[in-house]
């Protein structure tokens, strides 16, 4: 995969931010993160990430609200796939994200690192 | 939780016109005579329902509110001595379902009987005033229900009180304690779980490892702590510190 593929990590868990961000890039992935949905909202409105990774519980705008943010103003931005990253891992939930936008769930809890390249790997094809 | 909420809706709907379709079926002269048959098959059939496993719980609860409703209308309506039929439906439907959907049922009622009713007398402020003893009565008896069955699992199974508004589906997950701390609960294992594979397949340098290090032990400090509060919370059981091991040790 190539160096310059970008990724958005939307998550406002400082460490597991921080993890997260370290497992991609040593996979030579280009990550940007931001900390809350409303952080995210802001630099996924810029554009030009290859995939967003989306937590649903944050602090001032959730996952939800970001998707419903975006999905407002799809049209004027170029984006790539949305995947949430969540522990709230509820089928109602999830089909809620997907209804709003989100083309996969995926659950922190049981994803080792390998498994989340894999999965990163596989959304951006 | 978007089809949950409509389903309720519906059922609200359905129950408010419940006693509404039944008084406009018993005005109609050919059918007003059936009703009491009518009502004694749907409680065969309400009978039978005890031998049948797995029957979805929207026909029995259909199939009574017809039976209820029937026999009130055959045997005088809202004078009729089998009057109490609707307080056990209410606190059936207030059970089975919600108490928003057993007071559609009692508002239906109550609109029902406004129709009926020729005179605006004392009489009639009586039967409003019974029926709306229903709601409260449908409330409390839920609740404590609902108290029993927690203590008897040992779960808290009631919902939090602070309901929004603009609910969305992760909000209503979020209102069960139980889903909400589990959910709280996955994230320091996240870290943990995420950091040990990272050094266990040796991708750390020795200065992220460090960094980690801490974050890790932090994690099951907040892990340790939420679960101790948690018990707390649900059971009122306070776990023991190593003080006060020590205290009733000696």
């Amino acid at each position: 995969m190539p160096k310059n593929k970008k990724i958005l990590i939307v998550e406002d868990d400082e460490p597991l931010r921080d993890m997260y961000k370290m497992i991609l890039e040593k996979e030579e992935f280009d990550v940007t993160t931001a900390n809350d949905g409303v952080d995210g909202l802001a630099k996924a409105r810029k554009g030009g990430f290859d995939l967003v990774l989306l937590d649903l519980m944050m602090p001032n705008l959730d996952g939800l609200g970001f998707l419903k943010g975006l999905k407002e103003e799809s049209a004027k931005t170029k984006l790539g796939p949305i995947v949430v990253l969540s522990n709230a891992g509820y089928d109602t939930v999830a089909k809620e994200a997907e209804s709003m936008g989100a083309i996969g769930f995926l659950m922190k809890a049981e994803l080792l690192p390998k498994e989340l390249v894999a999965k990163v790997r596989q959304y951006i094809g | 939780m978007p089809n949950k909420r409509s389903n309720r809706i519906g059922l609200g709907v359905i129950y408010f016109l419940f006693p509404l379709v039944m008084l406009w079926i018993a005005s109609i002269r050919a059918i007003n005579g059936i009703l009491p048959i009518a009502s004694a098959i749907a409680f065969a059939f309400l009978i039978l329902t005890i031998f049948i496993k797995k029957i979805p719980r929207h026909y029995v609860m259909f199939l009574w509110t017809f039976a209820a409703l029937a026999i009130l209308v055959a045997s005088g309506g809202f004078v009729s001595v089998l009057f109490f039929v609707l307080y056990l439906t209410a606190i059936a439907l207030g059970f089975v379902y919600t108490p928003g959907i057993a007071i559609s049922f009692v508002l239906g009622n109550i609109l029902a009987f406004f129709f009926m009713s020729e005179t605006n007398s004392s009489a009639d402020f009586i039967v409003y005033m019974s029926l709306l003893a229903a709601i409260p009565m449908v409330i409390v008896l839920r609740r404590a229900f609902l108290i029993v069955q927690q203590e008897r699992k040992g779960i808290l199974i009631l919902e939090t009180d602070n309901k929004k508004s603009g609910i969305t589906s992760l909000d209503e997950v979020l209102d069960n304690r139980v889903n909400n701390v589990s959910t709280v609960l996955r994230q320091p294992i996240t870290y943990i779980r995420q950091g040990l594979a990272m050094i266990q397949d040796n991708k750390v340098t020795e200065e992220e490892f460090k960094k980690m290090l801490p974050r890790m032990q932090r994690s099951a400090d907040e892990l340790f702590t939420l679960l101790k509060e948690f018990e707390r919370g649900t059971t009122n059981n306070v776990l023991l510190g190593t003080n006060k091991t020590e205290e009733k040790g000696k």
